[in-house]
This record gives C-alpha cells, sequence and structure tokens, in this order.
C-alpha cells in the first residue's frame, strides 16, 4: 500500500520561471567572474573607489567617461546637495507586520526576525510600482521589500550586512534601490529614456520610485541598460556613476577585488595569483532603523 | 550527442547524458544547464515535497537546490551516468538549510538582475496541492518514530524510488550502509505497524 500521495510536477508557470532564472543566473555568473564570497549584487559598478587611509579617494579615469546627468544644478562641485523631494509617511506596526507577513512566500523568515522600518511614499509619481517600503532585520542582514500601493510585492533583493564589503559606494540593489555608503549625501536613478528619479536616503538604504523596466538586460556592447544610478557628496560632487551599456557592466565586472581586510574577494577568469592590482572593496557603514 | 532530443517524462528533453551536460555545464552552457533541470527537476520537487510537506516550498527549494548544483558543479558525483541522486543529496542540505538556502537564490537573482515573478496558480490545482500536503504530514508524522538515518533511506529508497546504490550516493554513505539501514528500517517498521514496511523491498 503506498501511503503516499501520487508525484506531481511543479506548476508550468513554477517550471518555466525557475527554468528561465536558472539559467539567466548561470548565464551571468559563468559571464561575469568565478564565483566568489558575495553577499549582494555586483550592482554593475563602473566608478571605482579606493579606500586609502580612511580618505576616500576618486580615481576619475576608471569611470565611465559619460556625460554628467541632465539633473538641475547636479553636476560639478559647486551644485549643492539636493533634498529627496518624496514626502513618505511612518507605516503602523499593523501595516508592518501585514507587509512583513506578505514578505514571507519570498523570503521565510529567520528565528527573531522583525521589521525596523516601514514607510510609504505619500507623493511618489504614478508610474512608480514600489510606493511603500518595510526594512527587516534577520538571519544577520537587512533587506527590504518595496509594495504597491495595493501591498502586493514588487521589489527588494538588497540586502546588508554590518559592515560587509561592498565594490563603491552606492551599490544597486532591485528597482530603484540598493546600498550606499555614508559618504554618499544624494542619489538619483535614472530610467532608461527618462529622467533622473531622486531617491530617498535612509540609514545605508535608498529608495527611487522609478517606473518599472525589464532589468534582465544583455546583448551587445551598446545595449543600454535600464537604470542609471549617480552618487553624489555632500558637496553635490558626483562620486558614483553606474554602468550605462552592457559593455561598461563587462568592463566594470572584469576587475578584480580584495576586501576590506585585504583579501581577494572577487575575481573573474583565472584566480589572481598576486591581489596587488585589485580594487579594494569597502565596509558599508549603513545601519537601518533599530540597529 | 547533444543535438539530439528524446520524449522523457511527457517532455521534449535532450538525449545527451548527465555527463555529458555536466560537461557542458562546467563550462558555463546555460543551456545544458536547463536540459538537466528539464531531466531532474520533478524528481527533486517530488523529493522537497515530501521532505517539507507543503509544495510552495517543495517550489521554492527545488530553484535553490539547482542553484546549489550549479556553484558545486565541480563536485557532481554521477551514479551510472545519472546525477539526480547527488541532486537529492543537494536537496536534503537545501531542505535542512531552508532560510539561507531561499536567501542565497534571491541574491543570485539579483545579481543576475532579475526581478522576483509572481505565481498564477489555478484555485483547482492548489487545492489538490493543499489536500496532498495533509497526506505528506500524516505520513511524515508516522516516520517521526524512525530514528534520522532510517527517515532518510524510507524517503529515498521507497517515496523516491532509487535503488540502493543510488542512494548510497544521495546520502554518501557506502552502499553496504545503506543495505544495513534499510534493513533495519524494515525492521522498525514493521514493528512500529507502519504500512511503508510493505514498500521496502530487500
Amino acid at each position: 500500500m503506498n501511503t503516499l500521495p501520487p508525484d506531481r510536477d511543479l506548476s508550468p508557470a513554477s517550471r518555466a520561471r525557475q527554468r528561465a532564472e536558472l539559467t539567466a543566473i548561470v548565464d551571468h555568473e559563468s559571464a561575469t567572474r568565478t564565483y566568489s564570497r558575495r553577499l549582494v549584487p555586483l550592482a554593475a559598478a563602473a566608478a571605482v573607489v579606493v579606500v586609502a587611509s580612511a580618505a576616500v579617494v576618486v580615481v576619475p579615469n576608471l569611470r565611465d567617461g559619460r556625460s554628467q546627468p541632465a539633473v538641475s544644478g547636479s553636476t560639478g562641485a559647486s551644485s549643492a546637495t539636493k533634498t529627496s523631494p518624496w514626502q513618505i509617511e511612518p507605516l503602523s506596526d499593523a501595516e508592518k507586520g501585514e507587509l512583513f507577513s506578505k514578505c514571507r512566500p519570498e523570503m521565510h523568515p529567520a528565528k527573531g526576525e522583525k521589521v525596523v522600518d516601514g514607510f510609504r511614499f505619500t507623493n511618489a509619481p504614478a508610474d512608480a510600482p514600489a510606493t511603500t517600503w518595510v526594512v527587516n532585520w534577520g538571519a544577520g542582514l537587512w533587506y527590504g521589500c518595496g509594495f504597491d500601493k495595493t501591498g502586493k510585492f514588487v521589489t527588494g533583493n538588497m540586502a546588508g550586512t554590518p559592515g560587509q564589503p561592498m565594490y563603491d559606494v552606492v551599490e544597486q540593489g532591485g528597482m530603484g534601490s540598493g546600498l550606499y555608503m555614508k559618504s554618499v549625501a544624494r542619489i538619483t536613478v535614472t530610467p532608461l529614456n527618462g529622467e533622473p528619479v531622486e531617491a530617498l536616503l535612509r540609514d545605508g538604504l535608498y529608495y527611487a520610485p522609478v517606473r518599472k523596466l525589464e532589468m534582465n538586460v544583455d546583448g551587445p556592447a551598446s545595449t543600454p541598460l535600464p537604470y542609471i544610478t549617480r552618487g553624489y557628496d555632500a558637496g553635490g560632487k558626483l562620486v558614483y556613476t553606474g554602468s550605462a551599456t552592457v559593455g561598461a557592466r563587462t568592463k566594470a565586472r572584469s576587475k578584480c577585488y580584495v576586501d576590506p581586510d585585504g583579501k581577494l574577494d572577487a575575481w573573474n577568469g583565472p584566480k589572481p595569483t598576486t591581489t596587488t592590482s585589485c580594487l579594494r572593496m569597502i565596509a558599508w557603514d549603513g545601519r537601518p532603523s533599530g540597529h | 550527442m547533444s543535438g539530439l532530443q528524446a520524449v522523457w517524462d511527457r517532455r521534449v528533453v535532450s538525449a545527451s547524458t548527465d555527463a555529458d551536460l555536466w560537461d557542458r555545464v562546467s563550462a558555463g552552457d546555460a543551456d545544458a544547464f536547463a536540459q538537466l533541470y528539464d531531466r531532474h527537476a520533478r524528481a527533486v520537487y517530488n523529493f522537497l515535497r515530501r521532505r517539507t510537506a507543503s509544495w510552495s516550498d517543495a517550489e521554492d527549494l527545488a530553484s535553490a537546490v539547482f542553484l546549489h548544483a550549479w556553484r558545486r558543479r565541480s563536485e557532481v558525483v554521477l551514479d551510472r551516468d545519472s546525477a539526480l541522486p547527488w541532486l537529492l543529496r543537494t536537496a536534503d542540505y537545501t531542505a535542512r538549510n531552508e532560510w539561507r538556502s531561499k536567501l542565497r537564490y534571491r541574491r543570485a537573482l539579483a545579481a543576475a538582475h532579475l526581478l522576483p515573478s509572481e505565481i498564477d496558480d489555478h484555485a483547482e490545482d492548489v487545492v489538490g496541492r493543499l489536500a496532498d500536503d495533509q497526506r505528506i504530514r500524516a505520513a511524515r508524522e508516522s516516520l517521526k518514530r524512525l530514528p534520522r538515518h532510517e527517515r532518510e533511506i524510507v524517503e529515498l529508497c521507497v517515496w523516491g524510488g532509487l535503488d540502493q546504490a543510488a542512494a548510497a550516493v544521495a546520502l554518501d554513505v557506502p552502499i553496504g550502509t545503506v543495505k544495513s539501514r534499510l534493513s533495519r528500517a524494515r525492521k522498525h517498521l514493521r514493528e512500529l505497524n507502519l504500512p511503508s514496511a510493505e514498500e521496502i523491498q530487500p
């Protein structure tokens, strides 16, 4: 007597989705770099920052060399730091609890996991799907979940551990969101063929209410990427520019990196025999609310 | 062989051997990996379904198993040209580390610049799957009276349909150990008057 139900297959939708996701992951990881310890997305970082003697030194000749963003007063050291135009309101405990549970089908909570931040944009653009955010702490990291106006999960994926190595002062995560260092005072995210959107900066995590674009982009080197992220310091100086094209992203990913302690962390192709030419990562100094 | 197609498990799949496909996967061939997924996803999913008693958890973890397999592709052990036993070993590890496995998969999606997709399920199908979950939970409850090593044998050899050699690969133990654990499991199941005892063949 068989005591179990008969075998089933995955639902066709799940099978198709998993197959496509796994294929994309294999493509991505085999085309980029030898898999090493990776905590967050490489985020198409084209700008390179070297930390030396506790000072952040910008290396301009390694940047994309693209034109400056078309945000009014945002280029050059003379522009002042721009305040985020977004208005937010905190979520109630009940709302945070509801959204936390809605995250669970995607990311089952670890023991002791809790919501440490939750807010809603009250004046977000109509075409921005992610208008409400919660940030959870669990399993030794923070991660954010973005929801639309109806409470449906639409993006997230950013995750940070205390002091985790970052490839640059800004790291893109999900749609219009990611991590930043305290040295960054302003971030804009420019959708393809769109205007720059100011990001809300909050405890090391940024949130830009951008319109939804396909993020899994590949193709010839000239293929544009869906979003370009830029970071500015308190003086308004551009200190980070994300890759604008597939080619720039590939170039950025071809570098090798050592962690803040000097240990080889990520590389592309054969493992480097020396780390002298590798770029040094920086330790994330964000600390979301509640921790 | 890679260009040949065959009908397997109601799907048209590559006629390449698992060894051929793993060789190609090792070189970063995403198509070969997709073919391995086509070939073994159902078995991995059902193993996880029985382990978790949750079709939704099993679906989530199935993708994590294949991600883990991709990242450990250099460690694959084929059993008579089948990667399934090794994949089930990976599934066991993945289920034991459910939270980290899912998170790891989410990070890989993010790094590949993919957004998580919504899955639309037909209500009737969901109802059927939930009923299955209840039956699996009941079966698992009865197995709780066995030691862990014997439960694993039942999962693989009775529920999963692996033979002893394949189970040895899945558990990473000598085949003699599989034989002795099977023997003990059969004895205990009979002592406990559990119905699965009838399904274990020597």
